[in-house]
């Protein structure tokens, strides 16, 4: 494995924040840490820069241990949430800046530093002042500025959380494709599902300073391993008896205008309209449930009467 | 009726603080510069034929300016630098040293100079059993910049300490070692109030005349003769003249500030990181900060040292032997001295607080146009000199219907006005945390303006007015400048009497002074921090109760 973390654990006073962590990572992969604030994801990737030292644990890249090392040794860049650039040099002084402490000439890294700004879509950019960038543009050189210096391991502390609704969209696209063309292993944080869903592919859950679990997206979201998983991720209608918890996902109950096999009546008491989809708050005889449809299928009205096709799933 | 009544309360508010400020700030301004300017109602300027005549005083003026400035920059820097990147134990010890300076009389450094470094100093004459003459120009820098030094390390460390920390852990993280660090983003980003830093210390060294009287000896600045010109020679005019002369590389300076610097002095007052930075304490730049840094310091110590020791020892047949004479020698100066130095700094400190507060609040809370005006007079005496805003005094209030000259009113009111600006920008920064849809509350809910003050301004100012109180206090309790001039040999104050006995060599009654100033400056800073700590406990517990 490229990358192996095992046992980290780091301690504030009496608290764990980060408690016996341990995942492993693909070349060429991107994980993301998913998890509500204070969770110890934000934590976890300080530790692995080397801005935190953890009271125990390993952590291992391209089979050398890095934790001894100190952050400017770590062969680790992050990408900080508030991006960190400096605001007395210019684009391409923020850019190069890593190259610096690497056996490069001025020369040559002004030329890879104008290669990386093309690459992140900021060509023509080099002596912008950094206060005259939009986010958008200033993540991007953020991103130029640890590309640059070839990390084995990126790090992106929420990348997304402070651009706007459309910009984020973009910018995740941007972040794959940027990976990708790198082959470079990275880690990103973030609290949105969202995020984690349409980048990554490996989501670490973490809850209390643990993990909850690690599966593919899809995975995370259809198997759930627990209730924190179950509840966290997505909606759900659950129902928990003694042996066991049960869920069924709102999008998967089906709704019939006439009784079928397998079918439970339900009145509907509320109807919320969202756009693209509708959704249903139904009473059955056994429990008020929730479920989906799209917009453009039958939209039922408020005390209709309907007919719920569905199945209850078990929780591992 | 009782709007109307409260409406005419409000304006008589204002009114008072506007005059207050038209009389007791710009008019003795004004009577400075018509006094050098004019002459029987004509413009006369041959006062200032001393320029040519005596030019030498304006070059030693600024020589002593400039190798002032650059040496105590050179040293703040090292300073914040290092108070930057080291531990909180050593941070702490940093903040207590420098606190020592803030609160102490401006020459009382140059009084333990002459005790360590005079023909019979400790150190000079005692260890090495040399007999040097400590007095002139390089005495003179050497103790200003003692001086500005602790000032100007407490500005950069407070400019650091609103650094973004990221920017120092990207640097790590791209492989920026300590060095790098310091060089690249550290002193980079302290460029803007290295500039200001440099530009307060050169007035400052302009402005002092206690420094250069004590250990100039034979040297002298402008400052000193504008001083001389009034208790010696008695000519008021010549002193106008040199104050004038002195005013204006101040007001040049003042302007700088507050067009160029503005954004960076409020965002002082801004929100601060607080945490400390942990970079790897190495590297040749760190230990040229460190060392540098232990140098001044320990210097300072030492100075401090021999205040103490000379307030308690006294030296017979070559040998030093402990002895409360000093103690009894200024117990005539103190008795009196003491009771009325204290009443008048409280009275300073508080009244600046309040007028201050309640300035702002009418320039940025009720936002009146005519108040920016008012705003920025009252922010002058900051800048200038102490001597011309004395002699500015005297001008101004010696004849009716403001006959004020001799009596203890015109040294409150002065020592008030002059904590002004202070007092003003504390007030200022206060008032820009009060939300505003809280003052509209108060008005929507039927309040009038008044009770906005009383209800909501002066309560949530309280942290605000303990600092410029403090801070008003102190400055008041180790001033000189301004009141030289005002005061009679009847009711001296403490640093007054201080300055006396030094200039007339009774360094060891003078070392007993300023160890009892230092020691009221000292309980009430410790008051104030005393009652910040409760109250950040108490904060502690209600935000604890809050997250349940």
């Amino acid at each position: 494995m490229f990358l192996t973390v095992s046992g980290l654990t780091k301690i504030y006073g009496d608290k764990k924040v980060v408690d016996n962590v341990s995942f492993e990572a693909e070349k060429g992969s991107i994980t993301c840490i998913l998890g509500p604030s204070g969770s110890g994801k934000t934590t976890i990737l300080r530790c692995l820069g080397g801005f935190e030292n953890p009271e125990s644990g390993n952590v291992i890249i391209d089979n050398r241990e890095i934790l001894s090392l100190s952050p400017e040794e770590r062969p680790i860049s992050t990408v900080f949430q508030s991006y960190g650039l400096f605001p007395h040099k210019s684009v391409i002084e923020n850019t190069i800046y890593g190259l610096k402490f690497k056996k490069v000439t001025r020369k040559e890294a002004i030329k890879e530093g104008q290669e990386i700004l093309e690459i992140v879509g900021l060509k023509g950019y080099d002596n912008r002042r950094i206060n005259q960038l939009s986010g958008g543009e200033q993540q991007r050189v953020a991103l130029a500025r640890s590309l640059v210096v070839k990390p084995n391991l990126l790090l992106l502390d929420e990348p997304f959380s402070n651009l706007d609704a459309k910009l984020k969209l973009v910018m995740r696209e941007e972040i794959q494709k940027i990976q990708k063309t790198f082959n470079i292993t990275t880690i990103f944080v973030t609290h949105d599902q969202e995020d984690a869903f349409s980048v990554a592919d490996q989501i670490i859950l973490m809850n209390k300073g643990r993990i909850e679990q690690i599966s593919s997206p899809m995975d995370i979201y259809n198997y759930p391993k627990g209730e924190f998983p179950l509840q966290f991720i997505g909606r759900s209608n659950i129902k928990s008896t003694n042996e066991k918890v049960e869920f069924v996902r709102p999008e998967e109950i089906k709704l019939h205008d006439n009784p079928k096999e397998n079918t439970m009546e339900g009145i509907i008491e509320k109807r919320v309209f969202k756009g693209a989809i509708v959704e249903y708050h139904i009473s059955t005889k056994d429990a008020n449930l929730i479920a989906i449809e799209l917009s453009k299928d039958k939209v039922y009205n408020e005390g209709s009467i309907v007919y719920l096709e569905f199945e209850y799933k078990v929780i591992m | 009726m009782r709007k109307k009544l409260l409406d005419s309360l409000d304006k008589i508010l204002m009114i008072t603080i506007i005059l207050s400020v038209l009389i007791f700030i710009l008019y003795p301004f004004i009577s400075v510069f018509i006094t050098s300017l004019m002459e029987n109602g004509r413009i006369d300027l041959s006062y200032f034929s001393f320029v040519k005549d005596e030019a030498y005083l304006i070059k030693n003026s600024i020589t002593t300016g400039i190798y002032s400035t650059i040496l105590s920059t050179i040293f703040s820097i090292m300073i914040a630098v290092y108070f930057y990147i080291s531990t909180d134990r050593v941070k702490k010890i940093i903040t207590a040293i420098l606190m020592l300076t803030i609160i102490s009389p401006p020459f009382v450094t140059s009084l333990s100079y002459i005790r360590l470094f005079g023909r019979r100093g400790f150190i000079t004459y005692g260890l090495l059993g040399l007999s040097i003459s400590p007095y002139g120009q390089l005495g003179i820098v050497l103790m200003q910049s003692l001086g500005f030094t602790s000032m100007n390390a407490i500005l950069l460390m407070g400019y650091l300490k609103q650094i973004d920390k990221t920017l120092i852990e990207s640097a790590r993280s791209l492989g920026a070692k300590t060095t790098d660090i310091i060089k690249d983003i550290i002193l980079p980003l302290m460029k803007p109030s290295i500039i200001v830093v440099m530009l307060l210390s050169f007035i400052r060294s302009l402005a002092d005349f206690s420094t250069p009287r004590i250990i100039g000896g034979a040297f002298n600045v402008l400052a000193t003769e504008a001083y001389l010109s009034i208790i010696a020679k008695g000519d008021i005019r010549r002193a106008a003249t040199i104050s004038v002369i002195l005013f204006i590389p101040a007001i040049i300076v003042f302007i700088l500030y507050m067009t160029k610097f503005q954004s960076l002095a409020m965002s002082q007052h801004g929100t601060n990181s607080g945490e400390g930075i942990s970079i790897k304490r190495d590297g040749y730049l760190y230990n040229l900060m460190k060392t540098g840094a232990i140098f001044f310091l320990v210097w300072i110590l030492i100075q401090y040292a021999s205040i103490i020791m000379s307030a308690f020892t006294d030296i017979y047949k070559g040998k030093m032997y402990f002895t409360l004479n000093h103690f009894r020698e200024s117990k005539i100066n103190v008795l009196d001295t003491f009771p009325r130095t204290i009443f008048v700094a409280l009275i300073a400190g508080i009244a600046s607080s309040v007028i201050g507060l309640i300035l702002e609040y009418y320039g940025f809370i009720r936002n009146y146009k005519s108040m920016k005006i008012i705003d920025f007079i009252a922010t002058m005496p900051y800048i200038v000199p102490g001597t011309f805003f004395g002699i500015g005094y005297i001008l101004a209030f010696n004849k009716p219907p403001l006959e004020l000259t001799g009596t203890l009113l015109i040294v409150i009111l002065n020592v008030t006005f002059r904590q002004l600006p202070f007092a003003s920008k504390v007030g200022y920064s206060t008032l820009t945390q009060i939300n505003r849809d809280t003052i509209n509350s108060v008005k929507d809910l039927g309040g009038h303006d008044c009770h906005v003050i009383k209800d909501i301004i002066l309560p949530l100012s309280k942290s605000g007015l303990y600092i410029s109180f403090v801070n008003g206090f102190t400055s008041t309790m180790t001033t000189i400048g301004s009141i030289i001039f005002l005061i009679y040999p009847k009711q001296k104050l403490a640093t007054m009497v201080m300055f006396d006995v030094i200039e007339s060599g009774k360094y060891g009654v003078g070392s007993v002074i300023a160890f009892l100033i230092i020691l009221v400056c000292l309980m009430v800073n410790g008051l104030y921090y005393l009652l910040l700590s409760r109250k950040e406990k108490k904060k502690d517990v209600s935000y604890s109760i809050g997250l349940n």
